[in-house]
Protein backbone atom coordinates (compact mmCIF):
# COMPACT_ATOMS: atom_id res chain seq x y z
CA UNK A 1 0.00 0.00 0.00
CA UNK A 2 2.68 2.79 0.88
CA UNK A 3 4.51 1.36 -2.22
CA UNK A 4 1.75 2.15 -4.07
CA UNK A 5 1.24 4.98 -2.73
CA UNK A 6 4.96 6.17 -3.08
CA UNK A 7 4.82 5.18 -7.07
CA UNK A 8 1.79 7.97 -7.21
CA UNK A 9 3.16 10.34 -6.09
CA UNK A 10 6.64 10.22 -8.14
CA UNK A 11 4.02 9.36 -11.16
CA UNK A 12 2.70 12.83 -10.55
CA UNK A 13 5.97 14.85 -10.11
CA UNK A 14 6.73 13.19 -13.41
CA UNK A 15 3.64 14.17 -15.18
CA UNK A 16 4.44 18.18 -13.55
CA UNK A 17 7.93 18.28 -14.94
CA UNK A 18 6.70 17.24 -17.86
CA UNK A 19 3.86 19.60 -18.56
CA UNK A 20 6.43 22.22 -17.40
CA UNK A 21 8.73 21.58 -19.97
CA UNK A 22 5.98 21.67 -22.65
CA UNK A 23 4.64 24.61 -21.39
CA UNK A 24 8.15 26.28 -21.53
CA UNK A 25 8.98 25.00 -25.04
CA UNK A 26 5.89 26.21 -26.70
CA UNK A 27 7.17 29.58 -25.06
CA UNK A 28 10.02 29.32 -26.08
CA UNK A 29 9.06 28.71 -29.68
CA UNK A 30 6.72 31.61 -29.77
CA UNK A 31 9.67 34.00 -28.40
CA UNK A 32 11.72 32.44 -31.30
CA UNK A 33 8.89 32.37 -34.12
CA UNK A 34 8.73 36.05 -33.38
CA UNK A 35 11.95 37.61 -33.42
CA UNK A 36 12.32 35.29 -36.75
CA UNK A 37 9.54 36.61 -38.45
CA UNK A 38 10.12 40.19 -37.72
CA UNK A 39 11.69 42.25 -40.38
CA UNK A 40 12.01 46.02 -41.02
CA UNK A 41 12.79 48.28 -43.50
CA UNK A 42 12.73 51.11 -41.31
CA UNK A 43 16.69 52.81 -42.50
CA UNK A 44 15.44 52.65 -46.22
CA UNK A 45 11.98 53.69 -45.48
CA UNK A 46 13.01 56.92 -43.32
CA UNK A 47 15.74 57.74 -45.53
CA UNK A 48 12.58 57.69 -48.16
CA UNK A 49 10.86 59.75 -46.19
CA UNK A 50 13.20 62.61 -45.77
CA UNK A 51 14.41 62.08 -49.29
CA UNK A 52 10.62 63.06 -50.07
CA UNK A 53 10.08 66.27 -48.05
CA UNK A 54 13.03 67.71 -50.15
CA UNK A 55 12.09 66.51 -53.66
CA UNK A 56 8.68 68.29 -52.51
CA UNK A 57 9.98 71.15 -51.59
CA UNK A 58 12.65 71.65 -54.52
CA UNK A 59 9.87 71.09 -57.14
CA UNK A 60 7.84 73.35 -59.37
CA UNK A 61 4.25 74.66 -58.91
CA UNK A 62 1.97 76.33 -60.88
CA UNK A 63 2.45 79.14 -59.42
CA UNK A 64 4.21 81.94 -61.11
CA UNK A 65 5.82 85.24 -59.87
CA UNK A 66 7.33 87.97 -61.69
CA UNK A 67 10.71 85.78 -61.79
CA UNK A 68 8.50 82.71 -62.93
CA UNK A 69 7.57 79.90 -62.11
CA UNK A 70 8.27 79.16 -58.50
CA UNK A 71 9.18 75.71 -56.36
CA UNK A 72 6.88 74.31 -53.86
CA UNK A 73 9.57 75.96 -51.36
CA UNK A 74 9.10 79.56 -52.29
CA UNK A 75 4.99 78.66 -52.91
CA UNK A 76 4.92 77.88 -48.86
CA UNK A 77 6.66 81.49 -47.98
CA UNK A 78 4.31 82.91 -50.26
CA UNK A 79 1.33 81.23 -48.84
CA UNK A 80 2.77 82.35 -45.63
CA UNK A 81 2.61 85.97 -47.04
CA UNK A 82 -0.91 85.84 -47.73
CA UNK A 83 0.89 86.89 -51.34
CA UNK A 84 -1.41 85.76 -54.83
CA UNK A 85 0.60 84.33 -57.93
CA UNK A 86 0.29 86.26 -60.56
CA UNK A 87 -2.28 84.65 -62.60
CA UNK A 88 -4.38 85.53 -59.63
CA UNK A 89 -4.10 82.04 -57.97
CA UNK A 90 -4.85 82.10 -53.92
CA UNK A 91 -1.47 80.74 -52.78
CA UNK A 92 -2.71 78.81 -49.73
CA UNK A 93 -5.29 77.01 -51.82
CA UNK A 94 -2.99 76.58 -54.89
CA UNK A 95 -0.70 74.60 -52.25
CA UNK A 96 -3.01 72.56 -50.61
CA UNK A 97 -4.10 70.90 -53.69
CA UNK A 98 -0.96 70.25 -54.83
CA UNK A 99 0.28 68.86 -52.07
CA UNK A 100 -2.44 66.72 -51.45
CA UNK A 101 -2.45 65.18 -54.99
CA UNK A 102 1.54 64.85 -54.30
CA UNK A 103 0.91 62.66 -51.11
CA UNK A 104 -1.80 60.77 -53.01
CA UNK A 105 0.24 59.96 -55.71
CA UNK A 106 3.31 59.30 -53.48
CA UNK A 107 1.92 57.45 -50.61
CA UNK A 108 -1.56 55.94 -51.28
CA UNK A 109 -0.52 53.00 -53.64
CA UNK A 110 2.33 51.58 -51.06
CA UNK A 111 -0.40 49.01 -49.25
CA UNK A 112 1.70 48.97 -46.32
CA UNK A 113 1.14 52.44 -45.23
CA UNK A 114 -2.10 52.74 -43.30
CA UNK A 115 -2.38 56.85 -43.49
CA UNK A 116 0.51 59.87 -43.16
CA UNK A 117 0.14 63.42 -42.29
CA UNK A 118 1.27 66.27 -43.76
CA UNK A 119 1.34 69.34 -41.55
CA UNK A 120 3.20 73.19 -42.21
CA UNK A 121 3.37 75.48 -39.03
CA UNK A 122 4.60 79.04 -38.70
CA UNK A 123 5.66 80.31 -35.37
CA UNK A 124 1.96 81.77 -34.60
CA UNK A 125 -0.29 79.59 -36.58
CA UNK A 126 -0.52 76.37 -38.24
CA UNK A 127 -0.36 77.05 -42.10
CA UNK A 128 -2.25 73.95 -43.71
CA UNK A 129 -2.69 70.14 -42.71
CA UNK A 130 -3.16 66.89 -44.27
CA UNK A 131 -4.41 64.00 -42.74
CA UNK A 132 -5.33 61.18 -44.76
CA UNK A 133 -6.25 57.34 -43.46
CA UNK A 134 -5.58 56.48 -40.03
CA UNK A 135 -3.15 56.99 -37.08
CA UNK A 136 -1.24 54.22 -35.53
CA UNK A 137 1.47 54.18 -33.11
CA UNK A 138 4.18 52.87 -35.88
CA UNK A 139 5.27 55.55 -37.52
CA UNK A 140 8.15 57.16 -39.68
CA UNK A 141 8.66 60.94 -39.72
CA UNK A 142 10.37 64.03 -41.10
CA UNK A 143 10.82 67.47 -40.80
CA UNK A 144 12.55 70.28 -41.49
CA UNK A 145 12.68 74.15 -41.46
CA UNK A 146 12.55 76.55 -44.09
CA UNK A 147 11.74 80.02 -44.74
CA UNK A 148 13.68 83.11 -44.88
CA UNK A 149 14.57 82.94 -41.00
CA UNK A 150 13.62 78.95 -40.52
CA UNK A 151 10.68 79.80 -38.62
CA UNK A 152 8.38 77.56 -41.17
CA UNK A 153 8.35 73.71 -40.03
CA UNK A 154 7.07 71.32 -42.56
CA UNK A 155 6.62 68.21 -41.13
CA UNK A 156 5.65 64.63 -42.67
CA UNK A 157 4.91 61.05 -40.53
CA UNK A 158 3.73 57.98 -42.66
CA UNK A 159 1.83 55.80 -40.17
CA UNK A 160 2.35 51.73 -40.58
CA UNK B 1 9.25 -6.34 -5.13
CA UNK B 2 12.76 -5.14 -5.08
CA UNK B 3 12.87 -5.71 -8.55
CA UNK B 4 9.92 -4.11 -9.55
CA UNK B 5 11.27 -0.78 -7.25
CA UNK B 6 14.69 -1.15 -9.25
CA UNK B 7 12.80 -1.20 -12.38
CA UNK B 8 10.77 1.56 -11.83
CA UNK B 9 14.08 4.06 -10.61
CA UNK B 10 15.20 3.07 -13.71
CA UNK B 11 12.15 4.35 -15.58
CA UNK B 12 11.86 7.29 -13.37
CA UNK B 13 15.86 8.02 -14.63
CA UNK B 14 15.16 7.42 -18.46
CA UNK B 15 12.00 10.09 -18.14
CA UNK B 16 14.61 12.79 -15.94
CA UNK B 17 17.65 11.76 -18.83
CA UNK B 18 14.85 12.39 -21.82
CA UNK B 19 13.51 15.54 -20.10
CA UNK B 20 16.90 16.99 -19.50
CA UNK B 21 17.39 16.32 -23.15
CA UNK B 22 14.75 17.61 -24.62
CA UNK B 23 15.26 20.89 -22.63
CA UNK B 24 19.22 21.58 -23.14
CA UNK B 25 18.12 21.02 -26.78
CA UNK B 26 15.21 23.85 -26.50
CA UNK B 27 17.75 26.01 -25.00
CA UNK B 28 20.38 25.33 -27.71
CA UNK B 29 17.36 26.28 -30.58
CA UNK B 30 16.82 29.49 -28.61
CA UNK B 31 20.43 30.69 -28.55
CA UNK B 32 20.47 29.72 -32.31
CA UNK B 33 17.57 31.40 -33.05
CA UNK B 34 18.32 34.95 -30.85
CA UNK B 35 21.79 34.63 -33.13
CA UNK B 36 20.38 33.66 -36.31
CA UNK B 37 17.80 36.50 -35.99
CA UNK B 38 20.39 39.08 -35.47
CA UNK B 39 22.16 37.55 -38.84
CA UNK B 40 18.88 38.11 -40.48
CA UNK B 41 18.78 41.31 -38.99
CA UNK B 42 22.56 42.46 -39.90
CA UNK B 43 21.84 41.14 -43.07
CA UNK B 44 18.64 43.88 -43.73
CA UNK B 45 20.46 46.49 -42.65
CA UNK B 46 23.23 45.47 -45.27
CA UNK B 47 20.99 45.38 -48.03
CA UNK B 48 19.00 48.10 -46.67
CA UNK B 49 22.77 50.46 -46.72
CA UNK B 50 23.51 49.19 -50.04
CA UNK B 51 20.16 49.80 -51.96
CA UNK B 52 20.63 53.47 -50.73
CA UNK B 53 24.19 53.26 -51.52
CA UNK B 54 23.22 52.68 -54.85
CA UNK B 55 20.05 54.82 -55.74
CA UNK B 56 22.16 57.74 -54.31
CA UNK B 57 24.96 57.00 -56.85
CA UNK B 58 22.62 56.49 -59.16
CA UNK B 59 21.31 59.70 -58.53
CA UNK B 60 23.95 61.88 -58.15
CA UNK B 61 26.17 60.30 -60.99
CA UNK B 62 27.41 62.35 -63.94
CA UNK B 63 24.58 60.43 -66.25
CA UNK B 64 21.42 61.10 -64.32
CA UNK B 65 22.30 64.17 -62.35
CA UNK B 66 20.94 67.34 -63.14
CA UNK B 67 24.21 68.92 -62.24
CA UNK B 68 24.24 72.90 -62.84
CA UNK B 69 21.39 72.57 -65.42
CA UNK B 70 18.75 72.73 -62.94
CA UNK B 71 19.44 75.97 -59.91
CA UNK B 72 22.41 75.20 -58.62
CA UNK B 73 22.62 72.52 -55.24
CA UNK B 74 20.02 69.81 -56.21
CA UNK B 75 20.67 66.80 -54.81
CA UNK B 76 18.12 63.75 -56.02
CA UNK B 77 18.11 65.49 -59.20
CA UNK B 78 17.38 63.70 -62.40
CA UNK B 79 18.32 65.47 -65.50
CA UNK B 80 15.31 64.00 -67.75
CA UNK B 81 17.24 65.04 -70.90
CA UNK B 82 19.79 62.75 -69.84
CA UNK B 83 17.30 59.80 -69.55
CA UNK B 84 16.40 59.76 -73.02
CA UNK B 85 19.28 59.89 -74.02
CA UNK B 86 20.62 56.96 -72.17
CA UNK B 87 17.42 54.84 -72.73
CA UNK B 88 17.99 51.09 -74.37
CA UNK B 89 21.76 51.91 -74.87
CA UNK B 90 22.08 48.07 -72.65
CA UNK B 91 25.64 47.76 -73.23
CA UNK B 92 26.53 51.63 -71.77
CA UNK B 93 24.93 49.62 -68.17
CA UNK B 94 26.36 47.01 -68.53
CA UNK B 95 30.32 48.09 -69.11
CA UNK B 96 29.28 50.83 -66.31
CA UNK B 97 27.32 49.99 -63.98
CA UNK B 98 27.98 46.71 -62.31
CA UNK B 99 25.73 44.76 -60.06
CA UNK B 100 22.58 46.70 -61.07
CA UNK B 101 19.50 44.44 -62.66
CA UNK B 102 17.64 47.53 -63.82
CA UNK B 103 17.14 50.75 -63.32
CA UNK B 104 13.17 52.59 -63.84
CA UNK B 105 11.85 56.19 -63.46
CA UNK B 106 8.45 56.51 -62.26
CA UNK B 107 6.59 60.07 -62.37
CA UNK B 108 4.74 60.37 -59.86
CA UNK B 109 2.93 64.30 -60.13
CA UNK B 110 1.71 66.05 -61.79
CA UNK B 111 1.52 63.05 -64.66
CA UNK B 112 1.81 59.55 -64.03
CA UNK B 113 4.23 58.05 -66.62
CA UNK B 114 7.31 55.18 -66.49
CA UNK B 115 9.66 55.18 -68.16
CA UNK B 116 12.10 51.81 -68.24
CA UNK B 117 15.68 53.24 -69.09
CA UNK B 118 17.60 49.63 -68.60
CA UNK B 119 16.89 45.88 -68.06
CA UNK B 120 18.93 42.67 -68.22
CA UNK B 121 17.52 39.40 -68.91
CA UNK B 122 17.94 38.41 -65.54
CA UNK B 123 14.60 36.61 -63.82
CA UNK B 124 14.96 37.60 -60.46
CA UNK B 125 15.19 41.35 -60.06
CA UNK B 126 14.77 42.98 -56.63
CA UNK B 127 13.56 46.61 -56.77
CA UNK B 128 14.17 49.03 -54.17
CA UNK B 129 13.29 52.91 -54.95
CA UNK B 130 13.92 56.51 -53.52
CA UNK B 131 11.64 60.26 -54.50
CA UNK B 132 13.62 62.25 -57.03
CA UNK B 133 12.89 65.41 -58.98
CA UNK B 134 12.55 64.83 -62.62
CA UNK B 135 13.96 68.21 -64.16
CA UNK B 136 13.77 69.44 -67.82
CA UNK B 137 13.75 72.73 -69.73
CA UNK B 138 10.35 73.59 -70.56
CA UNK B 139 8.94 76.72 -72.54
CA UNK B 140 6.04 78.70 -71.47
CA UNK B 141 3.28 80.13 -73.30
CA UNK B 142 5.16 83.77 -73.43
CA UNK B 143 7.88 81.64 -74.71
CA UNK B 144 10.05 81.89 -72.10
CA UNK B 145 12.14 78.83 -70.92
CA UNK B 146 11.90 77.82 -67.53
CA UNK B 147 13.27 74.52 -65.47
CA UNK B 148 10.34 72.38 -64.58
CA UNK B 149 11.04 69.64 -61.80
CA UNK B 150 8.50 66.87 -61.15
CA UNK B 151 8.11 64.44 -58.84
CA UNK B 152 9.47 60.68 -59.35
CA UNK B 153 10.89 57.79 -58.25
CA UNK B 154 13.34 56.05 -59.41
CA UNK B 155 13.96 52.32 -59.62
CA UNK B 156 16.77 50.70 -59.25
CA UNK B 157 17.11 46.38 -59.25
CA UNK B 158 20.22 44.65 -58.09
CA UNK B 159 20.95 41.38 -59.22
CA UNK B 160 19.93 39.55 -55.75
CA UNK B 161 23.10 37.34 -55.52
CA UNK B 162 25.69 40.63 -55.92
CA UNK B 163 23.98 41.69 -52.58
Amino acid sequence: MKFKLKNKKAQEELAGFALIIVIVAIVLLVFLGLSIGKTKETNLESEKINNFVNVVLQSTSDCKDEYGYLTIRKLIQKCEENENCIAGQNSCELLETTLEEISESAWLTNTQIKGYELSINSEKNEILLIIQGNKTENSLGSREYIGKSGKLLISFNTYY
Amino acid sequence: MVNKKAQLKIQQMAFMLIAVTLFFILVGLFVLGIKLSGLKKQANILEDESSLAILSKLANSPEFSCGEAFYSGKTNCVDEAKILALKNKKEYFEENFWGVAAIEIKKIYPEKKSIVIYEDNSQSKKYNSNFVNLCKKQVDSDGNVYDKCEIAELLVASKENEI
